[in-house]
């Protein structure tokens, strides 16, 4: 009886805080969504930038949307968490990125969760373009490709008026096709001169005329080769060998982004890397003139990656992920 | 119309047809052009005795072209040009072997060497780096001056992410033996790098006590990164130079 009564008022209170704004945003995503990135075919690059492209103006999306921006895989039977299996991304970065890598079918269906706005887009993955334009291998893992692949929505988490984050569906269709890659064991690499994967860098981030695209290079090459001396890629990259629960990639220019604040605070408080690390680290950075130089050249990428994003008119004031666990 | 007139309906035009440009076309990223050209490897795949690994196969990762090594161990593969290149040779009773991140000027040739070990010999090198998922490298160390030796030089890997031992240079692809602390003189000089995490984006090998040639290294048409990720259960060859 008592536990009847609990169900029953936690119902009452479900209907109590849906929000009709949040609904009514969500329908304005999906018309956004449906008109920036129609079908088309999945090896069309063009199609895929054009997309990118009006994804980065979307303003009822760009507004709306959180940083950092959380993205994963659905687990199957876990609802809509976003605390485990996700990354974190700038919102521009996520926006340009990864979100094009999808075109959008009109059947789009919102839900009221448990006092969160899911807004269920139906997509299809453009899985046949060239492997420098995916933000990172994703067949380094059977099951990564396969997530991305065969996803059948993307569920977007919104949560008064803020889109706190997204995750492909669990439910797939594996009668989809799937190009099959072989990684060969490199996150980057070059082709015929052209860093790859060539969606990661800023020229692909920035608009051509962004005056700071260069220095930010700069800066974020700076940044990289200090975090190498200190083993830091071996755990802010794609396959997560630190086990993180939501992971921060350093290992690309633009997916560093995210990162440009937090790894202040982090290298401030000398806690990365962390105690008990899977790799057996040694907890912190010893030397000190190391660190010194590791923040340093943190606070030169965030000072540009601050300026980048301003001329862009892109900016948003990092919130502390105050992550819904549904 | 008087010439006046036209001048304002010339503006007025002009005006209207900058605004109907699409404003937000400039933001728009584009692919960049990636040309096409190819280039040729050409090498010898032989085992730890020198002996050529008849009827091995060598493919390239990522883009898929392959070859079979004839009697003599040799092989020729059309490739990609000025393009990140790993080789995986493959064979029978031998481990897995993977020749890193060079690349090879368009139109050119470029020649190649792969050592690979038996399986038995790798499983070995594998249970002393001490971590059963631990990839094995074995890195080749070469002078540039004739008259150049790397003897005395110790190899640091970044990030320490393994362990780094050597072995008697007289016998090539010999066991480390953890009681040597350097480099010891001889002709084919070499070091091991073991228990190696796998995958971890960018490694490198610097070496210490002589001058290094700091990376990338160009060697006739042929250039590597210095850079190199290791697979588990695959041994990984890297060449460092000196001067």
């Amino acid at each position: 009886m008592k536990l009847d009564c609990t169900i029953a008022m936690m119902a009452l209170c479900a209907a109590c805080t849906a929000r009709p704004a949040d609904h009514e945003l969500a329908t304005s995503i999906a018309k956004g969504l449906v008109a920036a990135c129609p079908p088309s075919d999945a090896a069309d690059e063009i199609a895929r930038n054009d997309c990118a492209g009006r994804l980065t103006d979307l303003a009822v999306l760009r507004d709306a949307m959180r940083e950092p921006f959380i993205w994963g895989g659905q687990a199957p039977g876990a609802g809509y968490r976003l605390d485990t299996s996700t990354n974190k991304f700038n919102p521009r970065v996520w926006r340009r990125m990864y979100l094009s890598t999808f075109m959008f079918g009109s059947d789009f269906s919102i839900e009221q969760i448990a006092g969160v706005t899911v807004l269920h887009m139906p997509v299809t993955f453009r899985g046949a373009m060239p492997i420098g334009a995916f933000p990172y291998p994703f067949w380094h893992s059977a099951k990564k490709w396969e997530s991305y692949n065969y996803a059948t929505t993307i569920h977007f988490i919104i949560d008064n008026g803020t889109a706190v984050g997204a995750l492909r569906s669990s439910n797939q269709d594996t009668t989809r096709p799937k190009v099959a890659h072989e990684w060969d064991g490199l996150w980057q690499w070059e082709q015929n001169g052209v860093q790859m994967p060539y969606v990661s860098l800023y020229d692909y981030l920035l608009s051509k005329d962004n005056p700071y695209t260069e220095q930010l290079s700069d800066a974020y090459r700076a940044l990289e080769a200090s975090m190498r001396q200190s083993n830091c890629q071996a755990c802010h990259a794609p396959d997560n060998q630190g086990n993180s629960a939501q992971l921060e990639f350093f290992v690309y220019p633009n997916q560093a982004l995210v990162g440009r604040h937090d790894i202040i605070t982090q290298l401030m408080k000398n806690e990365m890397p962390p105690k008990d690390n899977t790799l057996n680290l040694p907890a912190g950075i010893s030397n000190p003139a190391e660190r010194e130089r590791l923040i340093d050249a943190a606070r030169d990428f965030e000072a540009l990656g601050d300026k980048a994003l301003a001329w862009e008119g892109d900016t948003k004031t990092e919130l502390q992920p105050d992550t819904p666990s549904r | 119309m008087i010439h006046s007139q036209r001048v304002t309906w010339f503006v007025i035009v002009a005006s209207l047809s900058g605004c109907a440009e699409d404003p937000a076309a400039y933001t728009y990223p584009e692919t960049p052009t990636i040309e096409t050209d190819r280039a040729t490897v050409t090498g010898h795949i032989l085992d730890a005795t020198g002996a050529p690994v008849t009827g091995a196969a060598v493919i390239v990762r990522a883009s898929g072209e392959h070859a079979t090594a004839d009697s003599a161990g040799a092989f020729v593969l059309d490739v990609p040009a000025n393009t990140t290149l790993t080789l995986e040779a493959t064979a029978p009773n031998m481990a897995p072997t993977l020749l890193q991140q060079f690349m090879v000027s368009s139109g050119t040739s470029a020649a190649v060497q792969i050592s690979m070990v038996t399986s038995e010999h790798f499983k070995r090198l594998v249970a002393m780096g001490g971590t059963p998922s631990g990839g094995v490298l074995m890195v080749a160390l070469k002078s540039l001056a004739s008259s150049g030796s790397v003897a005395g030089a110790t190899v640091e890997l970044t990030p320490s992410l393994g362990l780094v031992m050597y072995a008697p240079a007289s016998t090539w692809m010999a066991d480390p033996d953890p009681s040597i602390t350097a480099v010891v003189p001889g002709k084919g000089a070499y070091a091991w790098a073991l228990g190696v995490q796998p995958h971890v984006s960018i490694m490198q090998l610097a070496l210490r006590g002589v001058p290094q040639i700091d990376p990338p290294y160009a060697v006739d048409d042929i250039t590597f990164s210095g850079t190199f990720t290791v697979d588990p259960g695959a041994l990984t060859l890297v060449t460092l130079f000196a001067r």
